[in-house]
């Protein structure tokens, strides 16, 4: 597990940040909409350049799901609402990765 | 242990969790029902009722009986344990047992099946079913619904088994025998389809399937498609029964359904975040001003609660990564699917949930997305969760922790459902808009049985969205309910006549008057069923009470008062003349039968109009009896309930109605759940003025029967001045109550057009009406836009909100704007019938917003083209006679059943005359003279609701008359044909199980 977090620890950091960025984005009162595209085109950067496999992206979603719960535990601001938001976006890519891999899994 | 072993004692600590579960709600040794729905305490009573088309005398819509989904299984279920000697108790028992024990049950088989391929262990592929189960049945969904869930839980246990059967189609491609199997699943959960909200997303799994399969493999295609059409043909053909009586009235009932449905539609409720952890429902946060709807919800953010929530949605997450196969990746796809349906209006995509919520036929139905689409939740985080502790069951196979997990799994499963483990989400208090769910018949109903409800009339019922009244037996919800036959206790919303009657007698509820008579021998009412007097919190109906006690026989029997209508009019009868209506009337005739009658003190809709205005009446029913608030300068109570201040449940009318200060008689009633159920016989009092403004109960005044309380009032009173008396919970204490004078200290503006703001005081505008004329009536339009756009609203016509204001002549359109309900349309027309209420100078109307349960802090909206129509009031309809003078002449007839009366030949017709049957007129009720039908120009409406056939005096009379459904036999046909497919299909599925049977041999 470690091993695996070392290797992909540059879209995990990335994603975490663009996500935290964002999310003061929208609480400097910048439109949702326009936010949460600058976290998509972000994420769909890395996703490509860097060539994410389903299960990276799946331990990059875990991970700032992971990251979003414990923020909520001491703040339900926007920043969390934002970030939920995130978390979807991001289910919504990995649903798309998911379909478009021909013949997946086992 | 043998593999086998270990599955069945999971699955039989599945059921012992149920048992436990089950027992614990029972903990008040009280039936559950839930609300207006007691028909649940038994639903056996009700059979009958399901086996027609027609079930309802006054059932003006159009619809049919759209109850008849709950034939199968709930009732046939009740019928065959009730026949077997079991007590309802009992029944209900362990009805509640299978339906928390068998959506688990499905859930196992299929987490079972998903992850068998891939385990290691019989033991961990098991505990992981079982756990994931365990999520199935018990989670936070569950918990924000009520524990009946006629129409959630049945759909559950459907959810997995049809996964479970496409898949298996999918790996074996056995058309015939997996398609049958779908088709008997749909049968368990048949009776979810009387709301097919519920049912809809259940089907739309196979779907799903199927597409993900097709999507991986194009070669599929043709053999998906065409396992698809079987299965939806062998589905149809099963659920025909059902099927058959929706179809007929497709048109009406969708567009019924949908302008109700527009009035309520919560598809922005809460914060994407939240449906992480399952919470998505509406009401989550929000209750009365006493009174959470969960009272439990803060726990939810508590330090072991908040992260425990999140967590299942973490190991969701996990099993995807743990084993990333077909089954998981196609379930993380439902996943994100589900929480994008279930969040609704909430970003992001928010918008293209609104365009399909808008555009996309039929999908308004999913007004309440959370409830509807959260299977798709639990069953993916259920399934991947079951998944990912088999996968960390097997990383930490080696060390001791595993047996942590063995432990904490199931526990934080039912910590986190702790409100429905314990039985805690089940109310046991009768709070406004909360009903308690521990309920038994009312004593009417098991008086007279459900099938001689009809034309029994029930006087008084709570509106929906009132404080319940169980006890006494009348409430209505206009959304579900059951005995539809009889509309006198009816609320519903579809049912028109119901409203009409209601309606009808509560304007005239004044009493003494004539005209009541009138309204009875109208509707063939037999008999009367109102409350005891000394029970209800209304002094009014004392009077009214009084009034038909002089004028009929009375038996007082515990809380109710039977009253036998001396000479009630038949069912079938032939009459010279009858009332009937204007040609010009014909799309509303109902409401504009009321217009033409004056009758405006409450609002009454046709439903099948255009506008969706029918669910205002509903909720401004006039049997709620305005209570005088005690207004300050800061809050317009809400009428829509009785008034509770603060931490007070009772309300009191007082009424200043002498010139003198000296004495004040106080019409005093208890709320008769004060005292644990029982009520306190009060009688009026007098009380002495002091020079103070407290009021003072104290224990000092003997009354008549039971508990010993005086009213000692301080009052300083004036002349016209209305106050409300109020007391905390519990009264067996001394209350200094605080009675203050209403304050009209506002700015009433006279504009054109305005903005009603509804903020944390409430506001209105006020009209005046130009030259007005009190024997003359107006109807006040309005073109309305919603300006915050993140919330609802309900329009309902409703009392002024302070009584001096409707002294003087005011009427005010009510505008309740709740945030946090999503309105989809935004804009509308409103209009106020405006009623002469005295016979002064000058009249006024005007529009007041008000936040029906207390959510949210902001709403607004524009009101423009304000205009008013001014209306002529005939009064043609009550002031004289139903039944004409020359009298009706009862005809000798034989009830069959519900959709058949045989009618004794007519002999000595000397004149055309009409026969009148009182029951609701529909199209498809025939009359037939010997064999021949009579053609349906001469079937009318009589008296605003009935059927009426013209008969000649050429017509052959004098053989036999039959009056029938006619769409009946058809449905015994669907019936049969829906039985003999099930049966083929059980027959399909028993020859491959003895073939498989025979070939292991």
């Amino acid at each position: 597990m470690k091993d695996f977090l070392k290797k992909n620890k540059i879209p995990l950091i990335i994603t975490v940040l663009a996500s935290v960025v964002c999310s003061l984005l929208r609480f400097a009162m910048f439109n949702p909409l326009l936010v949460n595209i600058v976290f998509t085109v972000i994420y769909m950067i890395v996703l490509f350049r860097l060539k994410l496999s389903l299960t990276t992206s799946l331990v990059v979603l875990s991970s700032l799901f992971l990251v979003l719960v414990l923020l909520r535990i001491f703040t339900s601001g926007l920043l969390v609402v934002a970030m939920g938001e995130h978390i979807f976006i991001l289910m919504l890519i990995i649903s798309s990765q998911i379909l478009i891999q021909k013949h997946a899994g086992t | 242990m043998t593999e086998k072993k270990i599955k069945y004692l999971y699955i039989s600590l599945l059921l012992l969790i149920a048992i436990v579960v089950v027992h614990n709600w029972y903990k008040y040794s009280l039936p559950i029902g839930y609300g207006d729905e007691y028909w649940l305490v038994d639903p056996a009573l009700f059979f009958k009722q399901l086996i027609y088309l027609w079930s309802t005398h006054y059932y003006t819509t159009g619809w049919l009986n759209y109850n008849i989904p709950q034939l199968f299984p709930i009732t046939f279920f009740w019928v065959a344990l009730r026949g077997l000697g079991l007590s309802r108790f009992i029944t209900q028992y362990i009805w509640f047992v299978l339906i928390n024990f068998l959506p688990g049950l499905s859930c196992f088989l299929l987490i079972e099946y998903i992850s068998k391929k891939y385990s290691t262990s019989a033991n961990k592929l098991y505990f992981s079913s079982f756990v994931g189960s365990l999520f199935y049945s018990y989670n936070l969904v569950l918990v924000q619904l009520l524990p009946y869930q006629p129409h959630f839980k049945p759909a559950l246990i459907g959810a997995p088994l049809v996964l479970l059967f496409t898949f298996k189609y999918l790996e074996s491609r056995e058309t015939l025998k997996y398609a049958a199997c779908l088709a008997l699943t749909s049968l368990i959960f048949a009776e979810s389809n009387i709301n097919i909200a519920y049912t809809i997303p259940v089907y739309f799994l196979i779907v799903l399937a199927l597409v993900y399969n097709v999507i991986k493999h194009h070669s599929n295609l043709l053999k998906n498609s065409l396992f698809l059409l079987l299965s939806v043909f062998l589905i149809f053909l099963v659920n025909l029964w059902w099927i058959f009586p929706y179809m007929l009235t497709f048109t009406s009932t969708i567009s019924t359904i949908q302008e109700s449905a527009k009035l309520w539609q919560t598809t922005n409720t809460r914060d994407t975040i939240d449906y992480f952890r399952l919470i998505g429902f509406w009401g989550w946060e929000a209750g009365t001003p006493n009174y959470d709807y969960f009272p439990f919800h803060a726990t939810y953010e508590n330090l072991i609660f908040l992260p425990i929530s999140f967590c299942f949605f973490l190991l969701a997450l996990l099993g995807v990564i743990f084993r990333p196969n077909k089954y998981t990746k196609f379930f993380f796809v439902l996943l994100t699917l589900g929480i994008f349906l279930a969040k609704g209006e909430n970003g992001p995509l928010a918008g293209i949930f609104l365009f399909m919520f808008t555009h996309l036929p039929l999908f308004w139905v999913f007004r309440d997305p959370f409830s509807k689409f959260s299977p798709y939740l639990i069953l993916s985080v259920g399934v991947l969760m079951g998944i990912s502790l088999q996968g960390l069951l097997e990383y930490f196979d080696s060390k001791k922790f595993k047996y942590l997990i063995y432990i904490l799994m199931p526990f934080c499963v039912l910590l986190i459902a702790y409100p429905v483990v314990f039985g805690l989400f089940i109310n046991k208090n009768n709070q406004p808009n909360r009903r308690s769910y521990y309920v038994d018949f009312p004593d009417y109903v098991l008086r007279f049985g459900s099938k001689n409800l009809d034309n029994v009339m029930v006087g008084y019922y709570t509106p929906y969205g009132s404080d319940y009244d169980w006890k006494k037996g009348f409430s209505g919800d206009p959304f579900i309910l059951f005995a539809n036959n009889n509309i006198f206790e009816s609320n519903t919303t579809f049912s028109a006549g119901s409203k009409l009657f209601n309606n009808i007698y509560s304007t005239l509820l004044p009493h003494n008057d004539p005209r009541f008579k009138n309204f009875l021998s109208w509707f063939s009412v037999k008999k009367i069923v109102l409350p005891n007097d000394l029970l209800t919190f209304n002094y009014e109906y004392r009077s009214v009470h009084e009034f038909l006690a002089s004028l009929y026989k009375q038996e007082i029997d515990g809380r109710y008062v039977y009253l036998d209508v001396s000479d009630p009019t038949p069912m079938v009868y032939t009459i010279n003349s009858v009332v009937s209506i204007p040609a010009k009337f014909s799309d509303a005739w109902r409401s504009a039968l009321l217009d033409y009658a004056g009758l405006y003190r409450t609002n009454f809709y046709s439903v099948g109009d255009n506008n969706s205005k029918h669910i205002a009446s509903n909720f401004v029913s006039s049997t709620m009896i305005p209570i005088i608030p005690i207004t300050t300068d800061k809050d317009i109570p809400s009428y829509l309930n009785s008034y509770r201040h603060d931490n007070s449940t009772l309300v009191y009318k007082a009424v200043m109605d002498k010139d003198s200060l000296k004495t004040l008689q106080l019409k005093v009633e208890f709320d008769s759940y004060v005292y644990n159920g029982e009520a306190e016989p009060f009688h009026d009092f007098k009380l002495e003025i002091v020079n103070s403004n407290k009021i003072i109960f104290s224990k000092d005044y003997k009354f008549k029967n039971t508990s010993d309380w005086q009213i000692i009032a301080n009052l300083n009173l004036e002349k016209g001045d209305n106050y409300i008396l109020y007391t905390p919970n519990n009264p067996a204490k001394i209350y200094d109550i605080d009675v203050q004078k209403p304050s009209v200290k506002r700015n009433l503006t006279l504009a054109t057009d305005g903005t009603v703001t509804a903020t944390d005081t409430n506001n209105y505008i006020l009209y005046e009406i130009p030259n007005y004329n009190s024997n003359k009536q107006y109807i006040m339009e309005a073109t309305y836009d919603l300006l915050h756009d993140d919330s609802a609203f309900v329009l309902s016509q409703e009392y002024g909100p302070l009584d001096k204001l409707e002294q003087k002549n005011i009427e005010f359109l009510y505008l309740c704007m709740p945030p946090g309900y999503s309105p989809i349309k935004c804009d509308g027309i409103v209009n106020l019938p405006i009623i002469p209420k005295l016979k002064s100078q000058k009249a006024y109307v005007g529009f007041v917003m008000d936040r029906m349960f207390n959510l949210g802090s902001l709403g607004q909206i524009k009101l423009h083209n304000i205009r008013l129509i001014e209306t002529i009031k005939p009064s043609f309809l009550f002031d004289t006679p139903v039944i004409s003078e020359s009298g009706y002449k009862a005809v000798q007839y034989k009830n069959i059943d519900p959709t058949l009366y045989q009618v004794s030949p007519l002999t000595n017709l000397k004149a055309d005359t009409i026969l009148v049957f009182t029951n609701a007129f529909h199209s498809a009720w025939k009359l037939k003279i010997g064999n021949q039908v009579l053609p349906e120009d001469r079937h009318i409406v009589v008296n605003g609701y009935a059927n009426g056939w013209i008969l000649k005096k050429s017509d052959m009379l004098n053989q036999k008359i039959e009056i029938y459904f006619v769409y009946q036999k058809y449905f015994v046909i669907v019936y049969m044909l829906s039985i003999i497919v099930s049966i083929l299909c059980l027959l399909i599925l028993s020859f491959f199980i003895y073939e498989r049977f025979f070939k292991k041999k």
